[in-house]
């Protein structure tokens, strides 16, 4: 017997059933991405279609406007790019750099039209020149809204630091429950909907939002799937922070054994879990989103079940 | 083959590989539902060519393009992250104490760096030989072997799974 025969033997046996609901192929929803792919191969299609007829046009009229006015001559590269459109982008000749970016992760606003776009320079980028100036295009769709991400800084080979940059982007209408897409590969992206979460309270007696930063991909990597945070604060505590993570991440998994207490939360089922010994993490899914929510002690001070209780019910969950 | 034939004969295929694919792409992801959306992807990239597919052996074929999009999601899709405080407390603290052998395996699994979680996939599930998998992967043999021999060594370390190959081992 060979030495991997027992391996393989053991990995066919370590798959566990298969869940009754995923016995059956999705045919319906194969098709359906079957048709979204040829529906993007086809917009891409003709978006290079029209690059190469309309960029050697675009290039001479440019050209030639600025033969004529003299005033425009003096103008820096980096207004020139920072009016292009996204077909222009991709176009006149002069453009010699791949200047698109990619995006990890979405937050959507309470008003469904308000996004935050999470950017870096693709791993497979150009590599670091200049400075760091993202610009969105969007492209509405009936199933799923594609973003196309931008490097608009002077070189065109701009890039960030090592965190990822928040792009604010403004949708023609509501997001509605369509997919985000990332036109870079074309990849569907994590979602965060503010409408999914408590309304935490501001002013004297409420909290106020800390700015959270992201970090970039790293080659060594092997940590966890990407993930969102949002967290609050207010003088004396207790700090609250929510966690949003795709459903499957290895730290959104459903806690093992039955929860001390349950909450409705924007709608939603939510399951209180002791956390970390000292503290409780209520956790609620929304769609293919799991979002975790722990309420962090000041300094000194403990956090019982009814502390939690209490601060949960301050933000509109009970 | 026109179009219709095409896609009936696909459907068919999938109709009755979809298990075993699906456990394939189980064995990369660790998770049913990101695998059932690992293998709907793959199978969305392979309609379009799927006459030419047909011809060959679509099973490893298809077992090679769950490997590569898998490794590419993660460069591609899943690698922003936050940083987290502590990591959500699990109840049950040990987990081989069911000494279940899906578990064990499973947990040995998901402590693997994909990569090798890939190749072991390839090598003995989609039972390619090495130097298959190193084509599919774009890596080298001595990469192939190297990443084997690490996870193999990886899974040993753990005394319940070195104790379950040794028995599967004296069948």
């Amino acid at each position: 017997m060979r030495a991997e025969e027992p391996l393989a033997r053991l990995l066919d046996q370590a798959v566990p059933d298969i869940p009754d609901d995923l016995r059956r192929p999705p045919l319906a929803g194969l098709r359906s991405r079957v048709r979204r792919r040829r529906t993007r191969r086809t917009v891409v299609a003709a978006g290079v279609t029209l690059a190469l007829v309309a960029g050697p046009t675009l290039w001479y009229a440019s050209t030639s406007d600025r033969s004529d006015r003299s005033d425009r001559s003096d103008r820096s590269d980096r207004s020139d790019r920072s009016g292009r459109t996204g077909s222009e982008t991709a176009g006149g000749p002069a453009v010699a750099v791949d200047d698109r970016l990619t995006w990890w992760m979405a937050r959507v606003g309470r008003d469904d039209r308000t996004l935050t776009v999470y950017v870096s320079r693709p791993a497979d980028g150009t590599p670091c020149q200049g400075t760091w100036q993202p610009g969105a295009t969007v492209s509405p769709g009936t199933g799923a809204v594609t973003i196309a991400v931008t490097d608009d800084s002077p070189t065109g080979t701009g890039c960030g630091d090592d965190k990822l940059t928040p792009l604010r982007v403004t949708l023609p209408e509501p997001l509605a429950r369509r997919d985000l897409v990332d036109a870079y590969d074309n990849g569907d992206r994590p979602v965060y909907r503010e409408a999914d979460l408590p309304e935490v309270p501001g002013g004297t007696d409420g909290w106020w939002e800390v700015s959270t930063t992201f970090s970039s991909p790293r080659p060594a990597d092997f940590g966890p799937p990407g993930a969102w945070a949002v967290s609050y604060t207010r003088p004396g505590g207790p700090d609250i922070k929510i966690r949003g993570y795709p459903a499957g991440h290895d730290l959104a998994a459903v806690p093992e054994g039955d929860p001390v207490d349950t909450v409705e939360v924007t709608g939603m089922r939510g399951r209180i879990d002791p956390y970390g010994g000292d503290r409780f993490l209520l956790r609620w899914q929304v769609a293919d989103t799991v979002y975790l929510l722990d309420v962090v002690p000041s300094e000194g001070a403990t956090m019982s079940l009814a502390t939690f209780r209490d601060v949960l019910s301050r933000i509109g969950i009970s | 083959m026109d179009d219709s034939d095409a896609v009936r004969d696909f459907e068919a295929y999938v109709a009755v590989a979809w298990p075993r694919l699906l456990r394939s792409a189980w064995l990369l992801t660790g998770d049913w539902h990101r695998a059932e959306d690992l293998l709907q992807t793959v199978l969305a990239r392979v309609y379009s060519r799927w006459p030419r597919v047909r011809d060959g052996v679509p099973d490893a074929y298809l077992r090679a393009m769950l490997a590569t999009t898998y490794l590419n999601w993660w460069r591609r899709r899943w690698r922003a992250e936050v940083p987290t405080d502590r990591i959500p407390e699990r109840s049950g603290a040990d987990p081989h104490a069911d000494a279940d052998v899906r578990d064990v395996v499973r947990v040995a699994l998901r402590g693997l760096p994909r990569q090798q979680r890939a190749v072991l996939m390839l090598r003995f599930h989609a039972d390619l030989t090495e130097a298959a998998t190193a084509r599919t992967l774009g890596i080298s043999l001595g990469t192939v072997k190297s990443y084997t021999a690490r996870a193999l060594a990886a899974l040993r370390s753990d005394p319940a799974l070195r104790a379950l190959l040794t028995e599967e081992a004296q069948r």
